[in-house]
């Protein structure tokens, strides 16, 4: 068993293989030769870690894909039936755990993060997308109408 | 704990996006994008449209990507596109046949970039493109394209491009004057006159570029063209920065004619460096580029300041000038110097570093560079990075720093933010280990990370596999577990062996250059000098290639195919 200590404290205390789906905390772990010791991990908190250790328990068994079988390029956003679910979290949720995956070095957990985060981005307009993300307008009424002109032939598909 | 909520398609408050998550992340999400959508987004917010066409990001908009679109969507794309697309990336791009996309449509091109592009021999594609976009081109980025040569750059020259930027780094036509099967096939003394009208063009496009900032032409290996590059030089008033890295046509005596007119000879440094004699100055240039050159010493490193006073950066990596005192000459007396790069110098000592701490006016550096330089001591770096208030970033990769440095660091003053005012790199430190760095520093450094995503100044630690792997081995074998010592060895064989042809590589580094996005492919392969590869060489060369770029894309960026071939 590996015990993590989040930054708000609190204490988990998993399966070696799960803790291990972080690579970060697997060097770690293999630095200290002992896999007793206690593994602070500052940078996530609580609520975060629990829920990213949930996916770690779930995946914990999957077959370990090497790297040259996958597709750097694919395209495919499609995630998993249990994958969409976990996902299903509030946006503040879904890009701590972003956050935590890119931190924690967990590859899969990334990525369907990140697919998700597509996913959602997909088909809106950008008037959509910076009410949803909260992003201002920075760009000036001549900038922006010239990228319109420039991009219309995306903007219906 | 599962919460229930689905993910909200309003939410309003909360904080901005961009603020969450940093350049890299959002570039990570945005590869799943079409193409389409990469371009309706763009026009959210500045630094999505910048990331979105910037070259950064990790798999763009490039060529290779869009033959599987049918026709018509690739004819609407070109048509669409075309006429208001401001760059076209077809780096990597890996061809037989020549691309039989109908380009007129581009007309505003700004930047074309097909780095490490393999065109069919008979490609026109780059030439039609530098034609119908002479007017806008910036930029022209073709380094390692294979099919770059005289007479693209000729048609460059007499294009009238407003460049800004020119790569023309590793492409083998040009930085080793070599001519393509067909010209060759027309004469044998073609080749001196090739050369001839290699410098030529490039004259011209020097010349006639006012607007010409950056020049790229590293490994450039043509005495004949060097010198007329750097004569050239005289006449632009716009160049501010040059890269003539990796060329082993740069010498002292080049510098020294660069310095003083004809006539010269080495007593005229010392006359330089004591002001009895007054050098040229090219007083626009910013940043220098000589990183391995092997056959400039000493005499450069004490021209320097005086030919380039004003530089801002300078890269001398695996320089083999092996005089501490001539390089701390150079950087003391190069007043406006920020950024200095001396990775892989194994003869750089501690007393470098203290002549620079003692200068009068004392080092601005804000980035350093070490990696690799083996001799220096961690006290001395210690020393130094408390004394220099300016430093923002240290590389100190393979390095023989231990945890003594890591309280230095976690001592260090912070900005108003509470970041970290200093990044570090430190992989591959056979003296640190990742749980030293995780205790020392995680409380301290690693948390700015969450509070100031864009500023990335957390430090990357990591080992690197690779390490790993042969130490792993040398224990199976220390322990006479030899069942062990067989099951890495085939890891060994394939990856351990880069690691120690690294510095051979390093002396030879020439020919090719491949960079991050290129795929192993047969064709690929073809380019590497290999015939007939088979499935297992295939595999191989994956190995190799994913341990390369993990490992080693920073202190590397040139492969000698010669190397590779020993390695199978």
């Amino acid at each position: 068993m590996v015990k993590l200590i989040s930054s708000d404290g609190e204490q988990f205390e998993v399966e070696r293989n799960v803790a291990e789906q972080s690579i970060l905390i697997k060097n770690v772990i293999a630095d200290i030769g002992d896999d007793t010791t206690e593994v602070p991990v500052p940078n996530v908190a609580s609520s975060v870690l629990k829920k990213v250790l949930e996916w770690c328990e779930y995946h914990k068994d999957d077959p370990v894909v090497a790297e040259d079988e996958i597709n750097p390029r694919s395209r495919n956003i499609e995630i998993g039936e249990w994958d969409t679910k976990f996902m299903q979290v509030d946006q503040e949720m879904l890009f701590e755990i972003i956050l935590a995956a890119n931190y924690l070095d967990i590859r899969n957990l990334l990525e369907i993060g990140c697919k998700t985060v597509a996913g959602m981005i997909k088909r809106k307009s950008p008037e959509e997308l910076r009410r949803i993300f909260n992003i201002p307008n920075d760009f000036t009424p001549e900038e922006e109408a010239q990228i319109r002109r420039e991009n219309e032939w995306a903007e219906d598909r | 704990m599962v919460s229930t909520a689905t993910i909200a398609s309003d939410t309003a408050g909360g904080s901005c996006l961009n603020r969450i998550l940093p350049p890299e992340l959002l570039c990570s999400i945005f590869k799943y994008l079409s193409l389409a959508d990469r371009h309706r987004i763009a026009a959210t917010c500045r630094l999505w449209r910048d990331l979105l066409f910037s070259a950064s990001l990790p798999d763009p908009i490039v060529f290779r990507e869009w033959p599987d679109l049918t026709s018509a969507t690739w004819n609407t794309i070109c048509s669409n596109v075309g006429k208001c697309a401001h760059g076209l990336y077809l780096d990597g791009v890996n061809s037989t046949d020549p691309i039989m996309v109908d380009f007129e449509h581009f007309t505003k091109l700004h930047t074309v970039s097909a780095r490490n592009g393999y065109f069919a021999e008979d490609d026109t594609v780059l030439d039609d493109l530098i034609q119908s976009n002479s007017a806008n081109l910036k930029v022209l980025d073709v380094r390692g394209c294979n099919i770059f040569d005289v007479t693209k750059m000729t048609v460059l020259a007499h294009s009238g491009c407003s460049l800004k930027y020119l790569n023309v780094s590793a492409t083998p036509s040009i930085v080793n004057g070599k001519i393509s099967a067909q010209r060759s096939a027309l004469k044998s003394g073609r080749r001196a006159s090739n050369e001839m009208l290699l410098g030529d063009a490039f004259e011209s496009v020097i010349t006639n570029s006012p607007d010409l900032e950056e020049l790229l032409i590293s490994g450039i290996n043509v005495p004949r063209i060097l010198r007329k590059i750097m004569h050239s030089l005289k006449n632009s008033r716009s160049l501010a920065s040059i890269d003539i890295s990796h060329s082993s046509a740069l010498t002292d005596s080049f510098i020294l004619r660069f310095a003083l007119d004809e006539g010269v000879d080495a007593t005229h440094v010392e006359s330089i460096m004591e002001g009895s004699i007054t050098s040229y100055k090219f007083s626009q240039l910013r940043s220098l580029n000589i990183a391995n050159c092997q056959r400039i010493g000493s005499t450069t490193l004490n021209l320097l300041p005086h030919v380039f006073p004003y530089l801002e950066s300078l890269n001398v990596a695996q320089s083999r000038a092996s005089n501490n005192a001539a390089l701390a000459y150079c950087v003391t007396n190069l007043r406006r110097l920020k950024v200095l790069d001396c990775s892989h110098t194994d003869w750089l000592q501690d007393e470098f570093l203290e002549a620079l701490e003692a200068a009068p006016a004392g080092p601005q550096l804000a980035v350093l560079r070490l990696s690799e330089c083996a001799q220096l001591t961690c006290r001395c770096i210690g020393s130094f990075i408390r004394s220099v208030p300016s430093l923002s970033e240290i590389d100190l990769d393979n390095t023989q720093i231990d945890s003594e440095i890591l309280e230095v660091f976690a001592s260090m003053p912070k900005t108003d933010q509470g970041s970290p005012r200093l990044k570090v790199y430190m992989f591959d430190c056979p003296n640190i280990t990742h749980m030293s760095v995780h205790k020392v520093l995680s409380m301290n450094l690693m948390k700015a990370r969450m509070q100031s995503p864009h500023k990335q100044t957390y430090p990357v630690y990591n080992h690197g596999g690779l390490q790993r792997v042969i130490d792993q081995f040398y224990v199976a074998m220390d322990e006479g577990n030899i069942e062990r010592a067989k099951s890495l060895s085939a890891l060994f064989e394939r990856i351990g062996m880069i690691h120690f042809r690294r510095y051979e590589w390093k002396k030879q580094c020439r020919q090719l250059e491949l960079g991050k996005n290129y795929e192993l492919t047969e064709k690929s392969l073809r380019v590497l000098g290999l015939s007939n590869p088979t499935n297992e060489d295939l595999t191989i060369f994956s190995d190799l290639w994913t341990a390369y770029v993990n490992e080693y894309s920073k202190s590397f960026t040139y492969i000698d195919s010669n190397s590779i071939c020993r390695l199978m």
